[in-house]
């Protein structure tokens, strides 16, 4: 106790200390192990806050006593005390940090050492996540963080993601995670403004990634819990460059690359093509000679596709003193799609500022400033007259039709039965941009009130608004019908955040505390203009002048808002430095619920042992570090829509004495004790660590529930409604996850390698009153319906459908079968339920969406100045409904099919995998419809050279490197789409896993250049 | 001390203004809890009453014409159909997965249930009591109508007659046929008591007591009550106001969407940018009409008329060009093609299909009179019959209605004859408006006369659609209508 109050004492007096004292300077400087000098390492005297950082050549200046320790920190290198010991010439030697448990985590409301750490908490470094050039900071997670998968809704330039993090929680409820940047969170919803048509862009990709310094995924309930109601799909924390004390440093990187599509889909050629129109008729419609004349025809892939430009910039400075520090960047990224007539630009800057204005009383804030501007091809639609994408368009439309007639103009339509737009047409022609401008920042301040007792207020701001364009010329099949149509509408949404906390930081005898308990409160409001208008005179001025249609449409408005307050708390206890503990509990008041559950409460425990603190583990010498781990908690997932508990009313209009009249009539069935959906997990890890830090393996194993789910549960027609929301059933999800990394060779020659692996299991438990949750048609042009049924005991995702049993070879065969009235040729089902017909009792579950495991490994080796990085990713055991193929499949001849249905079923050539030629379009949905979608992908490939220092210090540049790097070099795999990546519906939990009018993937070449000077 | 009293301060402040804070504000949205208060909200939940009638694709015109002209020798799939569920159900080989049952049905029930909200709501608001009793009439012959034609699609059904406010007791069973009428027949007699006998020119398109006895004479006419039928149609012939226009071709027309032969329409109008134009271009010719400047009209050829149904027209009745047509001029030279519908036809929505100005007639005078005309047949034999259906033939080939004219006039048949000679007029008299396969059926003639036709998959069974599989699945109560996967 003597000890605190002197310490106390001391620390009161500390601004006389620091102002009072005249020194001596200390000289000094810092190497690593390899001699080289190292800057932006951080020299303090012991038991004092002040200190510098070492310049380029590794050296600094502080004033110190003879009897002072220097304690000298940096990141990636071992801490070490350094007595000064009377020398003033000092010469000093780090050791690389090879144990990434001394790391320091950003947790929610505050940071913690790795070893320290009592929950699940994936982290990835700067140096990891820019290996492979991304446009957002999501994506930079694939393959890197173990237990998340992220799913690509497009492969469009500024496309967006789903991610996953242990898997879906919830049926209806947006399951994306909650991203905090800075501190501020900020949940991924991309649903844009609504003009533009097709996926929507990813406003994540506002985010510079470049920017960012650490990404930690909060995946259990002990680490998550702090974010209460928003807390159960996991948090991704993202903090972005800080400056450094003492050096300027300047950092300018560029990439330039070209894009190629990294796989076509083979369909039927002019020729070909001819004959199967031919064959569905069962008439002659193309004469022997016309289809002689015919020959390869249009190669419509090739028309609407291209090699593409990819280039970005960044030049960012940092720095600072003992004061101040600061991070300003600016960056350019520029990306063409490889489908003409689409791009994808971002322009962003950050200032990120931090001032420690007195010893007790510091301030800082974080901006970014950011605008993107993409045009997008129109893709993943899900079919309907004039609205199919290019690439459907592109895959299905007559081969024996030029891109334009004789005249110049382009030919208007597929004819051959299916209408279906010109593809190139609908590429070049067709308006779809969406301009998007977001400010993020917030200020902080922080004041120590007492030595060991901090208070933090933050207030921040998120301004995001989207502009969306959108016009269809009558040059396109959309347009044509309308006489032009043109939208355009914005989104407008701002959300303000207040945070403050106290925290006390206490450490005595054998014991250690941290507490902290805060107020938080955000508020968002976003409101929505559209206008519309077709019927145009010409196409000339585009969406730019509604007022010209001939038809201007209602103009649509629509305000959304919500607004949370919330109290947190978390208490964080080590004895002895080997037992850990952990409670944390938020409160969220959340303005979604209903009148009757405002309030939710979400604690969560967990402990940690450190076994390598014991002696008889320290004896066995095998561990440098070693620690087990278990949590359990609750947190709360509130992702639904603003206004869903109370009893709205929708808008009607109607024709009454000739005039337009307006009405109102109910729009759902009220709820008033809606609440957030709950998820109870239970996590036990390990983390454990070897040979000097050379080897890391973490090990978790979690299961998690989720009760009382936000479920629109569908309701009988006859209420006049479709469905009702309701806190009902439940879904679990458990499963194990390894990661590993390990510095195999460390000599001269590095290499280090990251593996990490994950399997969730996920299972549907209850639905409540209901037996099974139908999907509805899932495309309109298919006429899909509910190829994926949710039913208790099965997982989310689950495909349902019939079961092939090949084709029809003889009259004999359909004599003894259940399908007595098909001919020949036709796809044979089985009778599941043998009562001698095929009806919808005869479907069964026929596959499943959720891999049962995926991961990533990649391997960095260095030697010299070179370095090569090999990133792979997979997806192991899912299928994929694949509708584009299923599409092309059927041949109809009414519009092109895949080059398979050359070997369909004819007398001649009996086959047992596409049927008949036939004008019939109908089919049921089966097993042979579904593909295995495993893939082994090379993310990324490259390989740069780092210029010896004395080559580039004449010219005043500290690190110069060049790469040359490959992204989606190959993928092994056997699903015939573009990418099995893919996942059209995005962010929705029920239809994952479906493939329908993809924007191809590219596979990406490119050069860099990294420069620190 | 001070310091730490500051933070707290405003952590307590925060918390006395958290409940506010909390609170649902949605400034965009109507709730239900600040409506229905005053007239023009009673005013209003019968505008949405009315609303999704004139829902294109779900009810008036096409929802119902896949399923009473599609499934009928009047019609076909056109070149623009790609859906297999249309073509299933022109050849009678659809079941209980149907994306247009699925569409049809959940849209009826849909409209009903504003019609029940507006019932439910209405009697508390303070208002003048005989327009309060109109509005809750006009909501009652909406829920009769929709009812009309889910007994008549789908047999037993459902009886829902209050707005749904919680999800208790939300799977009703199936009422029986007898039951539905039942309703079906005091909600019209409830409007034949309170709605107005003539629209002013401010009420248009609102249902009027010549509404709802001329769907009561239906419904008696479908129930083989042949003496109510027969009342309840005199009723409606007599009363003021109402008769037959001396041109068939006018009663279609844009301009003239108003007028004396109309009982009961579905308005629609186009260019308002409400989205309540009615939508033509389904049954226009596709990719053959030019237009001045360049293109051609954008039809779609999905709901095409068969030729047998066009060459059925006797020579003289003018009925056939008013119904179809086989070519047109839309100012860049006339072209020809096969029979498309042309009855509702709005020349100014040449450019823009989706906006015709054309009201869909549910009910016309001419049905009266073949309706009176049938109800005799029925209870009398042909002779006192023959004067009201003659009637409609003389207008039909451009005499004069009154004037008995022995070329056109029906003369000399039995009573068998006389009930295959109303068929036929229906049928030429009422092509393109969703009546045939209610006729057919009604009649008990379906399974005959397509069958002679060549139809060669339609059973006994199909005189009813069967319930939705999806409806079935969620709501245990219901059962399968008999030939149908059970």
């Amino acid at each position: 106790m003597k000890q605190i109050v002197v310490f106390i004492g001391w620390a009161i007096t500390l601004p006389l200390w620091s102002v009072g004292q005249s020194l001596p300077a200390i000289k000094g400087t810092i190497k690593s192990t390899r001699q080289e000098p190292l800057p932006g390492i951080t020299v303090k005297i012991k038991h004092l806050s002040k200190g510098t950082t070492t310049n380029g050549n590794g050296e600094f200046s502080i004033a110190a006593n003879s009897n002072d320790t220097l304690v000298i920190t940096g990141i990636g290198y071992r801490s070490l005390q350094f007595p000064v010991n009377g020398r003033n010439q000092l010469s000093i030697q780090l050791t690389d940090d090879a144990t990434a448990l001394t790391e320091v985590l950003v947790v929610g409301y505050g940071t913690q050492k790795k070893s320290d750490l009592t929950g699940s908490i994936t982290s990835i470094s700067e140096e990891q996540f820019k290996k492979t050039p991304v446009v957002s900071l999501d994506q930079g997670l694939r393959g890197r963080a173990t237990g998340v998968q992220v799913t690509t809704s497009s492969s469009q330039p500024g496309g967006a993601t789903s991610i996953r993090v242990r898997g879906s929680n919830s049926v209806n409820t947006g399951s994306e995670p909650l991203y905090v940047i800075d501190g501020f969170p900020v949940y991924n919803d991309n649903s844009g403004a609504g003009a533009t048509a097709g996926p929507k862009l990813n406003a994540l990709s506002l985010i510079n990634p470049n920017d960012i310094v650490s990404i930690e995924v909060l995946k259990d309930a002990s680490a998550a819990a702090i974010y209460g109601a928003r807390g159960a799909n996991g948090v991704i924390l993202v903090t972005t460059k800080k400056g450094q004390n003492g050096v300027t440093k300047f950092d300018f990187n560029a990439y330039y690359g070209i894009q190629q599509v990294a796989k076509t889909i083979p369909v039927l050629n002019a020729t070909e093509f001819a004959q199967l129109v031919n064959d569905a008729n069962g008439t002659t419609v193309f004469t022997p000679e016309q289809i002689a004349g015919f020959g390869k025809g249009t190669d419509w892939q090739k028309e609407v596709l291209r090699t593409a430009p990819v280039q970005n910039y960044q030049l960012a400075a940092s720095g600072g003193d003992a004061k101040t520090k600061y991070m300003v960047s600016l960056n350019y990224f520029n990306q063409e799609g490889i489908i003409i007539n689409s791009d994808f630009k971002r322009f962003s800057t950050r200032f990120n500022f931090e001032r420690q204005a007195t010893d007790r009383l510091s301030y800082g804030s974080n901006i970014t400033i950011a605008r993107t501007d993409a045009n997008q091809a129109l893709s993943a639609t899900g079919g309907g007259e004039g609205t199919i994408g290019v690439m459907a368009s592109a895959l299905a439309f007559s081969p024996i039709l030029p891109v334009y007639k004789a005249d110049g103009s382009y030919v208007l339509e597929n004819d051959r039965g299916i209408p279906m737009g010109n593809p190139v047409a609908t590429a070049k022609e067709l308006t779809n941009n969406s301009i998007n401008n977001r400010v993020l920042g917030n200020i902080y301040v922080n004041y120590k009130i007492i030595p060991d007792l901090d208070f933090r207020t933050s207030f921040g701001t998120d301004i995001y608004n989207v502009k969306e364009k959108y016009y269809a010329p009558r040059t396109t099949l959309r347009g044509y019908n309308s006489q032009g149509y043109g939208a355009v509408s914005s989104a407008n949404s701002t959300s303000w955040l207040n945070e403050n906390t106290l925290t006390y930081n206490k450490k005595f005898d054998r014991h250690s505390l941290t507490a902290l308990a805060g107020f938080t409160m955000q508020q968002y409001r976003r409101e929505i203009v559209t206008a519309s208008a077709s019927g145009f005179v010409n196409d000339l001025l585009k969406a730019d002048n509604l007022a010209s249609g001939a038809i201007v449409n209602s103009p649509v408005t629509n305000v959304n808002t919500w607004s949370l307050a919330s109290f947190i708390g978390r208490i964080n206890y080590a004895y002895n430095n080997k037992y850990l503990l952990t409670l944390t509990a938020r409160a969220d008041g959340s303005s979604k619920f209903g009148a009757n559950n405002k309030f939710g409460y979400f604690p969560s425990g967990s402990v940690a042992w450190k076994l390598s603190e014991e002696e008889w583990i320290k004896q066995l010498n095998i561990f440098d570090e070693l620690k087990l781990r278990a949590s359990y908690g609750k947190t709360g997932n509130q992702e639904i829509n603003s206004f869903q508990s109370l009893a709205g009313l929708s808008n009607m209009s109607y024709i009454i004495g000739d005039n337009v009249v307006k009405g109102y009539a109910p729009a759902n069935i009220p709820n008033k004790d809606l609440k957030w959906e709950s998820t109870s997990q239970t996590d036990i890890g390990l983390d454990a660590s070897f040979f000097r830090g050379r080897l890391n393996i973490t090990a978790d194993a979690y299961y998690k529930k989720t009760t009382d789910m936000l479920l629109w549960i569908n309701v009988p027609w006859s209420t006049g409604f479709a469905s009702a929301l309701q806190n009902i059933g439940s879904v679990e999800n458990k499963g194990l996850e390894l990661g590993i990394n390990a510095k195999i060779i460390d000599r001269a020659f590095t290499w280090s390698t990251n593996f990490n692996i994950a399997a969730n299991k996920n299972k549907v438990l209850d639905l409540g009153p209901v037996q099974q949750i139908l999907t509805g048609e899932i495309n309109g042009y298919l006429k899909l319906s509910d190829p994926i049924v949710i039913r208790p005991g099965e997982p989310l995702n689950s495909f349902y459908g019939y079961v092939s049993d090949g084709i029809f070879q003889s009259k004999d065969d359909i004599a003894h079968s259940a399908q007595p009235t098909a001919q020949p040729g036709d796809r044979k089902y089985k009778d599941l339920v043998p009562d001698g017909k095929i009806d919808a009792n005869d479907r069964k579950f026929i596959g499943n969406a959720l891999p049962k495991f995926f991961g990533g490994w990649s391997h960095d080796l260095a030697w010299k100045g070179f370095d090569l990085n090999a990133s792979f990713n997979w997806v192991y055991g899912n299928k994929i409904l694949n509708s584009s193929r299923i599409e092309l499949d059927l041949p109809t001849g009414a519009k092109n099919s895949s080059a398979r249905v050359k070997d369909r079923w004819t007398p001649s050539n009996p086959g047992n995998t596409i049927p008949r030629a036939s004008l019939n379009r109908s089919f049921l949905f089966n097993d042979s419809q579904l593909e295995d979608g495993s893939y082994l992908r090379l993310g990324n490939l490259a390989f740069g050279y780092t210029l010896p220092r004395k080559w580039t210090q004449a010219a005043k540049i500290e690190r110069l490197r060049v790469y040359v790097s490959a992204q989606n070099l190959f993928t092994l795999t056997s699903y015939s789409g573009y990418d099995p990546e893919t996942n059209q519906a995005g962010q929705d939990n029920i239809l994952r896993g479906i493939d329908s009018d993809a924007y191809p993937s590219a596979k990406t070449y490119m050069v860099g250049i990294n420069v620190g000077f | 001390m001070k310091k730490i009293i500051y933070p707290l301060l405003l952590v307590t402040i925060m918390l006395s203004s958290c409940k506010k804070f909390l609170e649902e504000n949605p400034s965009s949205i109507m709730v239900e809890g600040n409506f229905y208060k005053t007239e023009a909200d009673a005013d209003a939940a019968i505008t949405a009453t009315y609303d999704i009638l004139n829902n294109q694709w779900d009810i008036y015109y096409r929802g119902l014409y896949l399923v009473a002209e599609l499934t009928t020798d009047n019609a076909e799939c056109g070149v623009g159909v790609a859906n297999a569920n249309i073509f299933a159900l022109h050849d009678y080989t659809f079941g209980p997965v149907n994306d247009r049952l699925y569409t049809l049905y959940p849209a009826l029930y849909k409209c009903i249930a504003n019609a029940n909200t507006a019932l439910d709501k209405i009697p508390a608001i303070q208002f003048n009591e005989t327009k309060k009793n109109r509005l809750l009439a006009e909501a009652k012959f909406v829920r009769a109508l929709l009812y009309f034609n889910l007994v008549r699609l789908f047999g037993d059904v459902p009886l829902v007659l209050h707005q749904t406010t919680s999800l208790n007791n939300i799977n009703t069973p199936r009422s029986p046929v007898a039951d539905v009428y039942k309703q079906i027949i005091s909600d019209l007699e409830f409007g034949e008591q309170y709605l107005d006998l003539n629209n002013s020119n401010a009420n248009q398109g609102r249902a009027t007591k010549a509404s709802a006895s001329g769907l009561l004479a239906k419904v008696y006419l479908t129930l083989k009550d042949y003496t109510k039928a027969r009342d309840k149609a005199k009723a409606v012939l007599d009363m003021s106001g109402y008769g037959l226009l001396d041109s068939y071709f006018d009663v279609f027309t844009p301009e003239n969407r108003f007028n004396k032969e109309v009982l009961f329409s579905v308005q629609n109008k186009g260019n308002t940018g409400s989205g309540n134009g009615f939508g033509m271009a389904l049954y226009i010719p596709r990719n053959t009409i030019p237009l001045p400047g360049g293109g051609m009209v954008g039809g779609n050829s999905a709901d095409v008329p068969t030729q047998e149904f066009y060459n059925s027209f006797k020579p003289g009745d003018l009925r056939r060009d008013r119904t179809f047509f086989t070519s047109f001029d839309a100012g860049a030279g006339p072209v020809t093609f096969k029979p498309h519908w042309y009855k509702y036809f709005d020349p100014k929505a040449i450019n823009t299909l989706g906006e015709g100005t054309l009201n869909y007639h549910v009910l016309r005078y001419s049905d009266m009179l073949l309706t009176y005309g049938e109800a005799i047949n029925e209870l009398d034999g042909p002779a006192n019959a023959l004067e009201p259906i003659n009637k409609v033939r003389r207008r039909a080939y451009g005499k004069n209605i009154n004037t008995p004219d022995p070329k056109t006039d029906l003369a000399g048949l039995d009573q068998q004859a006389l009930r295959d000679a109303i068929l036929d007029e229906r049928r030429w008299e009422f092509g393109f408006e969703d009546q045939r396969w209610f006729d057919l059926v009604r009649t008990n003639n379906l399974l005959k006369v397509l069958q002679a036709k060549g139809n060669k998959m339609i059973k006994e069974y199909h005189i009813l659609f069967p319930i939705p599989q999806r409806e079935r699945d969620i709501n245990k109560a219901l059962t399968q209508n008999l030939g149908y996967q059970q």
